[in-house]
């Protein structure tokens, strides 16, 4: 009897709850709004403490300024060399600043891993269902990846010469088996039923490829495509200092070759700051991207 | 394109006795081989069964009996070993949307929202966007989901996506509809209503329904008829005559729990209790 009652006076409030709360939706976030909350505040606080702990470092004298200069010499450096610089041009590394410089590494690495991208995807979400793709994709892209290609660069420069070709070519060497492989291991991960479910609705094979294979895969693709970009900076320095016509890396060696200290620290610091901005909008992208939650849910 | 608009604006107006526009589904010595850890494995075995238009009929049995290999190779995405399936005369070869599937694991593409899973199919054969935004509708609130229309499926409970794939099913307007333990995951309430639900659309669609389920008492309340499969093979094949809507007391009457107690024998389970 006391069953049937409670069950009575359930009937009416869940048949309130059986239609689930409407969930709240989050409403549309603007662009500057996702960036700014891309920006991790904790790696912010971080690089506030070091920014504090170099400034102290040198005020109170602790490290001689030969060594680590004081933080505003080195703003001071890169502000009065940052457009115009009498230093960079004598150098022939081009009729302008810093800036120059930076916009050919800038280039080089984005065009790199743009291409890497268009090269590394298909092959990659391909792969992860044709056997025989991958029976010939697997080792050879897995093998690149485990070579240090830096070594390659020597034989680059006597097939290009000293031009961008080719760092840019080393770049996409680097930055193809990681987009690949995040993009393979992004199809396996993605359960079939989803593809199964797109057919049995009547889905056409374009379709099938761009609404299930590439929507569902984006977000661990644009991962890829962070952690390529996040190693490309340094290998294009790296790359430069063997022989490229400007660039930042360029730039560094030939402060180095001067003992311009102040000048390393310059350009490293403003390398540092587009590689963190770039990442910080390619991760808001990545949110973006990711509103659905597959990844880090 | 047009057989799925004329299709809904016809039936809308009819009710019970409008025209049967289920398919016939024949199935002719059917049988699946797996082979599972390197030995053979005959999941389904030679099954035939005729399921006529408009029919509703519900699968019962044990987990692992073949009833999934059956709905997969009836929509196509599996291969028979052995045998053929035929919708209305044509095999099937190969998925359509002509045959509709209600996934037993979730399906809903969590990267559209719940409209545009349920708008997907309508949308891949071209039907005008306010068309098929206005089906959708109209079935997401048959099955009381009107309120998470512009919601991720991540912010849905899991019955509320089940019944995002059934109205997603039931927008496509397939000719036959298979439901895989659509309500397995769903609690005793929604499951009743979902029922009702889908007892409703398939009255006023008039479309061929297999409904598979673990729960005897499930298939006496929805079926025309019930196949009881154990082992991969056909062991029972019975008609369910009652009235609908069959409610709790329907079912106890003396011919359903005779219905019960021999479906119970068949699934090799004790008679006495009936529960
Ligand atoms: N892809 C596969 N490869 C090998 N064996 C399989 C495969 N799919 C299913 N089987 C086997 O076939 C049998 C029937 O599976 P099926 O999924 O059709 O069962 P079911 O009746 O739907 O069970 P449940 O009620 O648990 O969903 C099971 O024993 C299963 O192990
Ligand atoms: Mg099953």
């Amino acid at each position: 009897m006391a069953a049937v009652k409670a069950g009575e006076s359930t009937t009416a409030a869940s048949e309130k709850a059986t239609h689930g709360a409407a969930p709240k939706s989050p409403g549309r976030q603007n662009p500057v709004l996702r960036v700014v909350k891309a920006s991790d505040p904790l790696a912010l606080a971080g690089m506030i403490i070091i920014l504090a702990a170099w400034y102290v470092v040198t005020e109170q004298g602790w490290v001689r300024p030969v060594f680590l200069p004081a933080p505003e010499q080195v703003f001071r450096f890169a502000e009065a060399h940052f457009l115009e610089s009498r230093l960079v041009q004598t150098q022939n590394l081009g009729d302008g600043g810093i800036l120059e410089n930076l916009i050919y590494t800038t280039t080089s690495v984005w065009l790199a891993v743009l291409l890497a991208i268009i090269v590394a995807v298909p092959i990659g979400l391909a792969s992860a269902r044709v056997q025989f793709l991958r029976m010939f994709s697997d080792p050879s892209l897995l093998t690149l990846g485990a070579v240090p290609v830096l070594i390659l660069m020597p034989f680059f420069l006597v097939w290009f010469g000293v031009s961008r070709n080719g760092q840019l070519l080393l770049l996409v060497l680097v930055a193809v088996p990681i987009i690949y492989v995040y993009a393979q291991r992004a199809v396996t991960n993605l359960d079939p039923v989803y593809a199964q479910s797109a057919l049995v609705l009547g889905v056409g094979r374009v379709r099938l490829i761009k609404d299930v294979y590439l929507r569902g895969t984006l977000p661990e693709i644009l991962g890829g495509v962070r952690i390529a970009l996040a190693g490309s900076w340094s290998i294009a320095a790296i790359a430069e200092l063997m022989g490229a016509p400007q660039g930042m890396g360029r730039l560094i060696s030939t402060f180095a070759a001067n003992t311009n200290i102040t000048g390393i620290f310059a350009t490293i610091l403003i390398l540092a700051i587009v590689a963190t901005l770039t990442d910080i909008t390619l991760k808001a992208v990545f949110m973006f991207a990711n509103r659905w939650g597959s990844v880090n849910k | 394109m047009t057989a799925v608009t004329e299709n809904h604006k016809t039936t809308e107006q009819v009710e019970n006795s409008g025209p049967v526009h289920g398919a016939e589904l024949v199935a002719t010595n059917v049988n699946k081989v797996y082979s599972r850890a390197g030995q053979k494995f005959h999941a389904v075995e030679d099954v035939s069964v005729t399921i006529k238009p408009g029919e509703f009929v519900c699968i019962v049995g044990p987990s692992g009996c073949g009833k999934s290999t059956m709905m997969n190779m009836a929509t196509g995405l599996l291969e028979p070993t052995d045998g053929e399936l035929a919708l209305d005369g044509e095999p099937i070869r190969g998925p359509s949307p002509d045959r509709g599937l209600v996934f037993q694991k979730d399906s809903v593409f969590p990267w559209m929202k719940v409209i545009d899973n349920v708008t997907y199919g309508l949308k891949c054969r071209g039907v005008p966007k306010e068309e098929r935004m206005s089906i959708a509708r109209k079935f997401l609130a048959e099955v009381n989901l009107t309120h998470v229309e512009k919601s991720w499926p991540k912010e849905l409970s899991g019955g509320m996506l089940k019944r995002v794939a059934i109205a997603t099913a039931f927008s496509n307007a397939p000719k036959l509809l298979l439901m895989d333990e659509p309500f397995a995951s769903v609690d005793y309430v929604t499951r009743l209503q979902l029922q009702k639900t889908v007892l409703d659309l398939w009255a006023e669609h008039r479309l061929t329904v297999m409904f598979v389920t673990h729960d005897v008492d499930e298939a006496l309340t929805l079926a025309d008829r019930i196949i009881v499969m154990t082992n991969g093979r056909v062991v029972d094949d019975r008609r369910v005559a009652a009235e609908r809507p069959r409610r709790l007391e329907a079912l106890s009457t003396p011919t359903m729990l005779e219905h019960k107690a021999s479906m119970l024998q068949h699934l090799g389970l004790p008679t006495e209790g009936g529960a």
